[in-house]
């Protein structure tokens, strides 16, 4: 999104701005989320027990490594290694894309228990684990998106850095999309312990 | 003083049709040129506003009478939703900052562009894509969206009309507002011309600053906000639903923590134009340069901090009715300092009277009441009276039509030479001014009045009591309606036959006088070299 | 105590009064100020400017006064608040209930209504909530406002010093007949107020068919005496003989109940003697309205009267009763009618029977009606004698029709 410019703090800059809006966005939820915490204690406490920690856990694990691999595909450009950074990030995309299918299984479980917004089953659940499940449903949809945007996004960079519009003189854009996924894991690891470990 | 950027052989319509222009609609809709797109969403707000103002022309009619039935109880519903949308999301949010802000800031900072030309363009599409799905939410589905401009919860959950789609357009209309302040703010600390001091920006520009952080730090709150209305619709998710466990005040909170910061994302840019037009005309510095920037930046971090004065009768506790009115208080004070500083500025100046000071003095006036009024809205125990009543009505049409709107039809007055280097008539701007004061206080301040005797807002019938201020009410929206049309008229007829400018009609000290009007695309030849303030008028001022 | 309300209001205006002094005075300088500037330093008349661009004690001046003038609008606005808020301790209690698009109002013994009766000089201590969306309940009289907010229940007092009525409003916009939710407050004197609620009170059925001396001729346990047994009449048919021998069924409903009390029915029933004397004129109506109730087996104690719980319960605010098109449907001439409805995209004729009716009370969207939105709300607090006695209302309007 952020074009190629001469002025590299003013693309940083920019970056840090937007990355500071979807704080702000995922924030209202956060923000729901507390207050909702703070009403419905115990029944966070009981729906939250039916999460899958280890799902979620594996989840947790792939994107801190994918962010690590982003991280070195930056240092590797830098370092004019361009086909390791290529590699490294369609392995970022890799992981991104596990992260996706692991979180469909874990959604498509909760499906068949007839667990989703609006169900009968949850209808008939105490009106805080209702509440707890919309959250995670909202919460972790909304993070999915990102990251669903994060894969086109470094999808692009990396066409754009094998044709050389990205390149070790001029990586900022390269740069950037590492800022945007490190803030895709960065709110995940507060999506994590919200849902799975507050039991 | 290398403030000389005039280029050698500009066209004399610079950038209207600038040399290497291939013509046509795609040289405008596709241009990154930070002029051409700020003329864009001028274009745009403007058809956008009539198309409001008419609705409010129609509400106007319906509520002539009570037992009028000019329009059914539905469509008054719809009406006055659609109006409200419009005005708010469409026309005063972008209104100055996306036009005039577009089209000034660079050339106010000394700089080529903003600092992302095409995520510029971008915006002003986004713009138009909201504008566009608000208007087919309108068109389609079960009928207009009938929830009025706030979308409270749970009616917007369950009315079967159109909100779902108009609250995409919100959504989308957020983004394009986030990220034009997102650009500003970017361009304001890269791009300035070497010498332009952060003291020597225009205080327009920094009014631009306080707003473009509202915009990027309060829009995403209403963007997440109005996803979940969306969500709650088509999802069926539930987290709003007193029904499933949800609490309907939650929503208020976080439609509040976003609109409140609105109105000053709507005033701020208005003030700004204010303080860089009083100066012009009393030929004279502006009085109290920093107070009055600062007093941008207070607003706009205090006034994320008051949102609550919005819900005092929901059911909230008392505790924080205390603390958000008592905020609220704190708030009045920037805006009551820039208003003694404008009024010092004019002190002892040498005053021309022209119609963007005429237009200024309605602002200072007519956002006055507006703002006064505000006050009464503050106080925990007053609001209760007036809450949802037309008292609420009477405010923000001062403080928005009378505030914002008479800020901008100055900003359109004071740079329509530069813009178009032509010079409209006028004699006509200011009788059509004088005849818009009239309108609007003829039609606002009865609204006052019927507020205080108890008549409910968003109704469309009304008891025989009030029959007498809405009558009244209704006339003065053909004054306005009047005023207006001349207005228009006036600038159109300007633009079409009116007399070359030159480059500094008003005689004004900020940058962009010194570029030809119209300026040329790439604005300044060489980037010009910044040694004084935007209002070091020349020590022997401009007879005439 | 006494006086309580006008102290409210009294704080409340203060504040205005306060604030709008100081805003006019403002204003007017303000304004006073714009103008002299201009025509006194008008350029032709001041050529050369002043060359001044601060003024540090102004500057403080200016950020001073006003900061000291708005903590004093928050105090007074604060202080009237707080007079807004507290309810005194020996406040009477109603509950106030908001729904699409109406108000009901329900004292300490379960009586309700749709206007707020309240006695002078004792505050009332209104514990409010709402059945669907959120509604506003404002009484500008009182300058009392508080929003109804489904699932939660806020609270406000009022007390009134004069007999009167006050309008209440709805101020929260809540759908199509947002202008129309109005109601108001009734103020009596504490003796009438009394009575009122007496009355209420005093209307056990049971009661009054003893007072009245039917059950001298008719038997509540379903036994024969002089007249027919009134045990199980809701829902039964009666076979009525009239003058020139034909037979024909009634339903026995209660605008059926009423004639017969006041010998109005059109016939005897049939294996019974015409003996029973006409009550016409001897029974107010209220009692007589219990007796049917009672007669309809609806609550004991807690007289269910179809009319009343349609209005109560807000259906009035959105069905007519004349044949007119509101939101839904009118009721008039509705029951024993077939309808089209939609049941799951197709369109289905139905008849609209006593079934019918409570499957729209219990899910009104699963078959909506043709041609009308589905926005009626679901009744799921509606006991089965409300129910009934709804169902019993429909009926005396559906039957209107078929007697024209
Ligand atoms: C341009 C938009 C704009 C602006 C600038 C303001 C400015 C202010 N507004 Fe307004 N407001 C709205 C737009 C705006 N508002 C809208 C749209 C609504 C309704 C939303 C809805 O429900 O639909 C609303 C509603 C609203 C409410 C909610 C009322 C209710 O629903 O019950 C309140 C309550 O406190 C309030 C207060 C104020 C205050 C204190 C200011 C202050 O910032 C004003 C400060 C200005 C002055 C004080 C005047 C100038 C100063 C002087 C003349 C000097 C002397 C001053 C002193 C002595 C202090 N506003
Ligand atoms: C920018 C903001 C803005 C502006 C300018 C206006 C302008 C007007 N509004 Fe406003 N109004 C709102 C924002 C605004 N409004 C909002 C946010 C609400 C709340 C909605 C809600 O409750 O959700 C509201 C609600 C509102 C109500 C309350 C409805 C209710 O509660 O029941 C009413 C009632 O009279 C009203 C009337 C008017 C009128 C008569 C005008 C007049 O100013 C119109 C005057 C203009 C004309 C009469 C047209 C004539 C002009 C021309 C023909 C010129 C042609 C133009 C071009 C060529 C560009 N509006
Ligand atoms: C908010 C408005 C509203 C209220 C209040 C309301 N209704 Fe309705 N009602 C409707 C609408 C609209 C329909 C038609 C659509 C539907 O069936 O859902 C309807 C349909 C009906 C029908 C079926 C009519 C037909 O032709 O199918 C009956 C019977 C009925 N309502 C009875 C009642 C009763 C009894 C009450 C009060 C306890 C009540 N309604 C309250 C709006 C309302
Ligand atoms: Cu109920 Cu508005
Ligand atoms: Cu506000």
């Amino acid at each position: 999104m952020i074009e190629a410019h001469k002025d590299y703090a003013g693309a940083k800059l920019g970056m840090w701005l937007f990355l500071f809006t979807e704080v702000v966005l995922f924030g209202g939820l956060f923000l729901l989320y507390s207050a909702y915490l703070h009403r419905y204690h115990l029944d966070f406490h009981h729906a939250a027990r039916n999460l899958d920690t280890f799902l979620g856990g594996a989840n947790t694990i792939i994107l801190i490594t994918s962010s690590f691999f982003m991280a070195m595909s930056i240092t590797a450009l830098q370092l004019g290694r361009r086909g390791r950074c290529l590699g490294l990030l369609a392995l970022t995309v890799l992981m991104a894309l596990g992260f996706l299918a692991n979180k469909a299984i874990e959604w498509w479980a909760k499906f068949e228990h007839g667990i989703f917004p609006g169900s009968e089953h949850l209808r008939a659940l105490p009106q805080g684990e209702e509440i707890f499940y919309s959250l995670y449903f909202a919460m972790t949809g909304l993070h999915g998106i990102h990251v669903l945007l994060g894969v086109g996004i470094l999808s692009f960079v990396m066409i754009l850095v094998r044709r050389g519009r990205v390149r070790q003189e001029d990586f900022v854009i390269l740069e950037n999309s590492g800022l945007y996924w490190h803030l895709v894991d960065l709110i995940w690891i507060f999506l994590f312990p919200l849902f799975y470990l507050i039991t | 003083m290398s403030l000389t950027g005039i280029k050698a052989g500009a066209s004399p319509r610079g950038f209207l049709s600038s040399p290497q222009d291939a013509g046509g609609l795609r040289s405008w809709i596709f241009s990154t040129d930070h002029k051409r797109i700020g003329l864009l969403y001028l274009a745009c707000i403007l058809t956008l506003f009539a198309a409001g103002v008419a609705l409010g022309l129609i509400m106007r009619l319906k509520l002539i009478t009570p037992g009028n039935d000019l329009l059914a109880p539905q469509t008054y519903n719809a009406v006055f939703t659609v109006h409200g949308v419009i005005m708010i999301f469409l026309v005063v949010i972008p209104s100055i900052p996306a036009s005039f802000g577009n089209i000034l800031l660079p050339l106010h900072i000394g700089a080529e562009d903003v600092s992302f030309p095409r995520l510029n363009l971008f915006s002003w599409w986004l713009y138009l894509t909201g504008a566009v799905v608000a208007l087919v939410s309108i068109f389609t589905g079960s009928g207009a969206p009938d929830t009025g401009w706030t979308f409270y919860v749970p009616f917007s959950e369950r009315t079967t009309t159109n909100v779902s789609v108009a609250v995409m357009a919100v959504f989308i209309l957020g983004f394009s507002s986030i990220l034009t302040g997102l650009n500003f703010i970017t361009t304001i600390h890269q791009l300035r011309a070497p010498g332009m001091t952060w003291r020597r920006l225009s205080l327009f520009v920094w009014s631009l600053y306080a707003t473009a952080w509202v915009q990027v730090l309060a829009t995403p709150i209403l963007g997440i906000t109005v996803l979940l209305v969306f969500a709650e619709r088509v999802l069926n998710l539930g987290l709003f639903d007193p029904g499933r466990g949800g609490d309907p005040l939650l929503y208020q909170h976080l439609f509040w923590i976003y609109s409140h910061p609105a109105v000053y994302i709507m005033i701020l840019p208005a003030m700004g134009v204010i303080s860089d037009i009083i100066p012009v005309f009393a030929r004279k510095r502006i009085f109290g340069y920093n107070m009055i920037a600062f007093s941008s930046l207070t607003i706009a971090s205090v006034g994320s901090l008051v949102w609550a004065h919005h819900m005092f009768t929901s059911g909230m506790s008392d505790l924080a009715v205390l603390v958000f009115s008592f905020l609220t208080f704190i708030v009045a004070v920037p805006s009551a300092i820039k208003i003694f500083n404008w009024l010092s500025t004019l002190y002892k100046g040498s005053i021309i009277v022209e119609p963007p000071l005429l237009f200024t003095l309605g602002f200072i006036w007519m956002f006055s009441v507006g703002g006064l009024t505000g006050l009464i809205q503050g106080a925990a125990g007053a609001d209760i009276h007036v809450h949802d009543t037309y008292f609420i009505v009477a405010h923000f049409h001062y403080v928005i039509f009378g505030g914002t709107g008479l800020g901008m039809f100055a900003a359109m007055h004071f740079w329509f030479p530069k813009i178009f280097g032509r010079m409209y008539n006028r004699r006509t701007a200011a009788a059509a001014f004088w005849i818009i004061l009239l309108g609007m206080n003829v039609l606002y301040f009865p609204m006052f009045i019927l507020g205080l005797m108890g008549m409910p807002r968003r109704y469309y019938d009304y008891p025989a009591q009030f029959a007498q201020g809405q009558l009244i009410s209704t006339v003065g929206s053909w004054i306005l309606a009047m005023g207006l049309a001349l207005m228009f008229y006036n600038l159109y007829a300007g633009v079409r036959r009116g007399a070359a400018a030159g480059p500094n009609p008003w005689g004004a000290a900020t940058l962009e006088w010194t570029l030809p009007s119209p300026p040329p695309s790439g604005n300044f030849a060489e980037i010009p070299e910044v040694e004084k303030g935007p209002y070091d008028f020349a020590p022997d001022p401009r007879h005439d | 105590m006494n006086g309580q309300a006008v102290n409210v209001v009294q704080s409340v205006d203060r504040t205005f009064y306060f604030i709008f002094g100081t805003s006019a005075v403002i204003l007017f300088l303000i304004a006073l100020a714009t103008i002299y500037f201009v025509i006194r330093y008008n350029h032709k008349r001041h050529p050369v400017p002043a060359d001044f661009d601060h003024n540090t004690l102004a500057e403080i001046i200016w950020t001073a006064v006003p900061t000291l003038l708005v903590l004093a609008m928050f105090y007074y606005g604060w202080q009237s608040f707080r007079a807004l808020r507290g309810i005194p301790e020996d406040a009477m209690e109603v509950k106030v209930v908001g729904r699409m698009w109406s108000w009901s109002f329900e004292y300490a013994d379960g009586r309700t209504g749709p206007i707020l009766v309240v006695p002078l000089g004792k505050p009332v201590k209104l514990a409010i909530t709402s059945k669907d969306v959120i509604h506003g309940f404002y009484v500008p009289a009182f300058r009392v406002k508080i929003d109804a907010v489904p699932g939660m229940t806020t609270y406000a007092w009022l007390q009134a010093d004069r007999p009167g009525d006050y309008e209440i409003y709805c101020t929260v916009y809540c759908g199509l007949e947002h202008a129309k939710m109005l109601s108001r407050v009734h103020a009596v004197s504490p003796e009438e107020f009394e009575s009122w609620l007496a009355q209420g009170q005093g209307r056990d059925g049971k009661a009054l068919l003893e007072k009245h001396d039917c059950l001298g001729c008719h038997a509540l346990d379903g036994s024969k005496l002089v007249g027919p047994s009134l045990k199980d009449l809701p829902g039964r048919q009666a076979t009525l003989v009239e003058t020139d021998g034909r037979e024909r069924q009634v339903a026995i409903d209660e605008a059926y109940l009423k004639a017969a009390i006041v010998g109005d029915k059109g016939g005897r029933v049939k294996g019974f003697e015409p003996s029973m004397p006409s009550y016409r004129g001897q029974i107010p109506p209220e009692e007589l309205q219990a007796m049917v109730d009672f007669l309809l087996g609806r609550q004991p104690g807690k007289p269910l009267d179809g009319a009343k719980l349609a209005e109560e319960q807000g259906c009035l605010g959105c069905h007519s009763t004349d044949g007119s098109i509101l939101v839904g449907p009118s009721f008039k001439g509705l029951f024993g009618e077939k309808t089209t409805v939609i049941d799951q995209g197709r369109e289905v004729e139905v008849l609209v029977d006593a079934d019918f009716v409570k499957e729209v009370l219990a899910n009104p969207g699963k078959r909506p009606a043709k041609g009308f939105d589905p926005v009626m709300p679901t009744y799921p607090d509606l006991t089965p004698e409300q129910k009934e006695a709804l169902v019993g209302y429909l009926m005396s309007l559906g039957h209107e029709k078929h007697s024209h």
